[in-house]
């Protein structure tokens, strides 16, 4: 009986010590889209900004404060949610003049390295739009961590960057618009 | 919309290099051999489509991802050679055969790896994806688009071979102009505007025929030029938003030429007769369905927007007009650190613009990316 006690308490001992080392472990999250968005601005003729954004996305990502190596960053658009305020404005762009998301259903981003920086991370991956794959890099800013609701932690991100449209072959037909797409990404993930 | 001027020079354009490329292969017609013959009309479509679409900025990408670039690029060579080989021969059923053999998975190829189609049908497509259509409903509609294609593509060349056939690439021609024109109102500038060119194409190659051949069926224009506005209406209908009457309508339009000429009191009259009346009665659908399309265009557009009022917006109407000034918590404050990197965007829209119209003066730092940094003020 007392041998039993001792199996127990030794292995209450190892999984406590196990939840005081998993900080160091890989920690993987999903993508809270209610804490989560993706919007982007393209000028107009020089004149305006455009903003947009879009509504429906999901991801996961995973973060080793130890092996930072082996932290990754995954995310799926939903390009005919596109939504700039304007029903007309938003079916030319899911038309082949734009996105042809019938076409393309699809837009991703994988990571492919991940480099710790100064409050964050240099991210480098596939980004696939209209069909094209290219790499891009960016700076991934936040990290912190909070809990909310208790026993749920969560943790964010925020980046701002520039994609050339030409390069994803994206509104050959529409040469008023500015040339590069300026995102705005942010999101908070819960740990699976 | 593109530039009406640039369009009808690219027309013009394909027209021109599609003449000088069938008078260049004139010599070829006085052999009496329908292969090179075929050969010839196949390089100068060829050409005067290539340089065309070149001239309005929208050549054929490779690797051929889109519907448009497949068609150009994999679909209308094999068209090509289809009659090449089908001229060449004696026996006349080879022909047929290989039109219907290719016409049959046309549909497919131009919807690949859309989300039209079951995933599993894209090679490294995820399985688990939603797509419009079930297999079973896929292989339906793909089957019955593919028997259509064939239909209309085998009925025009046997018309195209009968006496007075030269209306049939003309009437071609004209179809796919007011189809490309359709597909361009449908909410797709840039899959009908590769239609245009073959119009000058079309009237090009006849022009040279008429002059130099007098009798030739032109089965290298009529072959590659069905196949052509079946490509432009799958690409309207299914990438765009060509509805399915003008689709119907379109489509139907180079049918109704054959069977117009196919009537037996057609036959009894003379040749330019039948010319005429085949081609107004082609002509009728395929007007009918570009007025519908301009009346949805029109009906969608105000005069002050590309894209309607903003009554026609998403967006809830204000009740009454927001305040100038912007919550405390949304402002930029003017000490927030700026974090000035390649990535952050102007304020200034002009900036982004090859030619700035100029600097406003004003420079406000942009907020901070990072929540966090607003949390510790």
């Amino acid at each position: 009986m007392s041998h039993h006690l001792c199996l127990k308490i030794a292995l209450a001992a190892l999984a406590a010590l196990m939840g005081t080392a998993s900080p160091a472990m890989a920690q993987d999250y999903a993508v809270d889209g209610a804490h989560a968005g993706i919007s982007f601005k393209i000028a107009h003729m020089g004149l305006s900004w455009i903003q947009g954004r879009f509504d429906e996305f999901s991801g996961q990502f995973t973060i080793d404060a130890a092996n930072p190596e082996k932290t990754s960053f995954k995310l799926d658009i939903n390009p005919a949610s596109i939504d700039t305020n304007n029903q007309k404005r938003d079916e030319h762009l899911r038309s082949p003049d734009f996105l042809n998301v019938r076409q393309f259903p699809a837009m991703k981003f994988k990571s492919t390295s991940v480099r710790p920086i100064n409050g964050g991370y240099s991210v480098t991956g596939d980004f696939t739009m209209h069909g094209v794959t290219k790499p891009v890099t960016f700076e991934l800013l936040g990290g912190r961590t909070q809990e909310m609701p208790k026993g749920v932690q969560r943790t964010g991100f925020s980046s701002e960057f520039a994609l050339k449209r030409a390069d994803f072959g994206v509104g050959q037909v529409t040469p008023m618009l500015g040339e590069k797409i300026y995102a705005t990404v942010s999101f908070e993930g819960t740990r699976k | 919309m593109p530039d009406p001027v640039l369009v009808l020079k690219a027309t013009a354009a394909a027209a021109g290099v599609a003449a000088v490329v069938m008078m260049l292969s004139a010599f070829l017609f006085r052999k009496g051999h329908g292969g090179l013959a075929t050969l010839a009309e196949v390089l100068a479509v060829g050409s005067g489509i290539g340089l065309g679409c070149w001239w309005l900025g929208f050549p054929p990408k490779v690797p051929p991802i889109e519907d448009r670039d497949r068609l150009l690029l994999v679909l209308l060579p094999a068209v090509g050679i289809v009659e090449i080989i089908a001229a060449s021969l004696k026996h006349k059923w080879v022909g047929r055969v290989l039109r219907v053999l290719l016409a049959l998975p046309i549909p497919f190829l131009l919807l690949f790896g859309s989300g039209w189609l079951p995933a599993a049908w894209t090679p490294g497509g995820d399985p688990s994806a939603p797509s419009t259509w079930t297999q079973g409903e896929a292989v339906e509609i793909l089957s019955g688009l593919g028997v259509l294609l064939a239909v209309v593509w085998s009925l025009s060349i046997w018309t195209a071979q009968r006496p007075g056939g030269y209306v049939v690439p003309t009437a071609l021609g004209l179809v796919t102009a007011a189809a490309g024109v359709s597909v361009m109102l449908s909410g797709s500038a840039s899959g009908g505007l590769i239609g245009l060119p073959f119009a000058g194409v079309a009237a090009g190659t006849l022009l040279v025929c008429l002059l130099v051949a007098r009798t030739h069926p032109m089965t290298g224009v009529v072959g590659i030029g069905s196949v052509f506005l079946f490509g432009l209406l799958m690409g309207g209908r299914f990438f765009g938003e060509l509805t399915n009457t003008n689709f119907a309508l379109l489509i139907a339009a180079p049918l109704v030429c054959c069977a117009v000429l196919a009537l037996p009191p057609m036959q009894k009259t003379n040749v330019p007769l039948r010319f005429v009346v085949a081609l107004v009665a082609c002509l009728l659908p395929a007007g009918a369905a570009t007025c519908l399309a301009y009346r949805s265009f029109a009906a969608a557009t105000d005069e002050s927007s590309a894209y309607g009022s903003s009554g026609e917006s998403d967006a809830p109407a204000f009740s009454e007009a927001p305040s100038s000034k912007a919550p405390a918590s949304l402002a930029p404050e003017p000490g927030s650190p700026a974090r000035a990197t390649a990535s952050s965007s102007p304020r200034d829209p002009g900036a982004d613009e090859p030619s700035p119209p100029g600097d406003s003066g004003i420079k406000r730092p942009p907020a901070p990316v990072d929540p966090g940094e607003d949390l510790k003020k």
